[in-house]
């Protein structure tokens, strides 16, 4: 599980830091992630992507203020497109997590997500 | 006999890819994608055998081959359980799915070729394994490689939430953990190998995302989180412009039909049912192999028609024998022994 942690982690605070507008401090990254995170965990996280070259910081008052790098991230981003641009058979090996929906599902859908919120709220 | 022991496999392949995805559905999802994609593997290669053992008794029929082998081509003739234009027909077939799955199999082994490069080449530019595209299209991807990486667009990791993204990134690394493609190419080449299989092509891959989306929950700790983010993520979806076409064959992602199994109590190993489908494989392998040795059986006999009738065994003469018939042995053979169509 610790393993896992490391590499998912990682992967995580990047998607976080992509998904925002503006550059985070970590407190602000640590509220985006699982609540029992603890922050050292995070700064350390960030610390290890900032040696990786993958994010940057500034100085936002006291603290840190930490975003993606876009040129590396370009870069693979151009690399992956002449992927995506490829024929139906290469793509076919690239697994989607955004599937094909008919609009007859948008009701059914609806009620599915309404009892999903349901029962997340009795686990908790 | 031997005819059914040939036609068997056929039969069973049609029964695997009809009824295995249907049998399978509420089975766990890495139970089925397994069982699926290497039960079609074992079935389309046994159904492969067939046709090359039928094409095979076409060929053994043909003078130059009989002359070489030094058997009888009329008296394999007599024996064969299939007419020679069956025969025929199942040579053509075998030639035909030979050239399938080599170009299936060709296909895939470069398509994964290139993404290996791809992730390669992107060792130093995303070392997190994680590569966000500028992209307005809600797109997310497993690109497998060593190691493999997660595509996201930027504009679908803005619009989720932190559960939403959590689930997001453990469902393509799941895909990319468990080597998912290798699956998918599995079940490409066993639809290559016999057509009758093709149903698994769809099932598996509907397969793979619930397996995917188990492996989420598990990650996560909870079922009704990943049901949540699938349904938010479908809604997007139809809100959005059509991203990317759908994949291959047409086949959609199931968004509602996996909410609803994540909704569901966690599935249960169908004993019965993997039980069946075991046991029909251990079948089709029996029968194909018992196929071949009756096939060693007749070559076998006609090479002993050969030794009887050294000159006229060659001729369409030695098909008019019926029932057992037994020779003056002048060679210091055995006594021969045809047996004809029906014994």
């Amino acid at each position: 599980m610790a393993r896992r942690a490391s590499g998912a982690l990682e992967r995580e605070i990047l998607a976080v830091l992509w998904a925002a507008d503006r550059p985070l401090t970590a407190v602000e990254v640590q509220a985006e992630l699982d609540p029992g995170l603890a922050y050292t965990t995070v700064m350390t996280i960030l610390t290890r992507l900032l040696r990786k070259g993958v994010v940057t910081r500034e100085r936002d008052g006291r603290s840190y203020a930490f975003s993606p790098l876009v040129e590396d991230a370009t870069l693979a981003a151009t690399q992956m497109h002449a992927l995506l641009r490829a024929r139906r058979d290469r793509r076919a090996v690239l697994a989607q997590f955004v599937g094909r929906l008919d609009t007859d599902d948008e009701h059914l859908l609806a009620e599915l997500v309404n009892e999903a919120q349901s029962a997340d709220e009795d686990d908790r | 006999m031997t005819l059914l022991a040939l036609l068997l496999p056929l039969g069973l392949c049609a029964g695997y890819g009809a009824l295995g995805p249907r049998l399978l559905r509420r089975g766990p999802p890495a139970l089925a994608a397994r069982l699926l994609t290497l039960g079609g593997l074992a079935a389309g290669v046994c159904s492969f055998i067939s046709l090359g053992l039928l094409g095979f008794a076409f060929l053994a029929q043909l003078p130059d081959i009989a002359q070489r082998g030094h058997w009888s081509a009329a008296a394999l003739r007599a024996a064969s359980p299939v007419s020679r234009g069956v025969a025929f027909v199942a040579l053509a077939a075998l030639g035909v799915v030979t050239l399938a799955a080599v170009w299936v199999i060709a296909r895939r082994v470069w398509a994964v070729h290139r993404t290996y490069r791809a992730c390669r080449r992107m060792a130093r530019s995303s070392p997190t394994g994680l590569v966000v595209i500028d992209d307005e299209r809600l797109m997310a991807y497993a690109v497998p490689g060593r190691p493999g990486r997660i595509v996201v667009s930027r504009d679908l990791l803005s619009r989720l939430d932190r559960n939403e993204r959590r689930v997001l990134l453990a469902h393509e690394q799941a895909h990319l953990d468990n080597n998912h493609h290798w699956y998918q190419a599995g079940a490409a080449i066993a639809a290559a190998l016999n057509p009758l299989l093709t149903p698994l092509v769809p099932a598996v891959e509907l397969a793979l995302e619930r397996w995917a989306d188990e492996a989420a929950a598990t990650d996560i700790g909870s079922r009704s989180r990943v049901a949540s983010a699938l349904g938010r993520v479908a809604l997007l979806r139809l809100h959005a412009e059509p991203a990317i076409p759908p994949a291959a064959f047409g086949v959609t992602s199931h968004l509602a039909l996996r909410m609803r199994a994540m909704l569901d109590p966690p599935p249960r190993v169908p004993r019965v049912v993997v039980g069946a489908l075991v046991a029909s494989l251990v079948l089709t392998a029996a029968t194909t192999a018992g196929a071949g040795e009756r096939m060693e059986g007749m070559i076998d006999t006609a090479r002993s028609a050969v030794a009887c009738h050294p000159a006229g065994a060659l001729s369409a003469k030695a098909s008019s024998h019926s029932g057992q018939s037994a020779h003056p042995d002048p060679m210091g053979h055995r006594p021969c022994r045809i047996p004809t169509r029906g014994s």
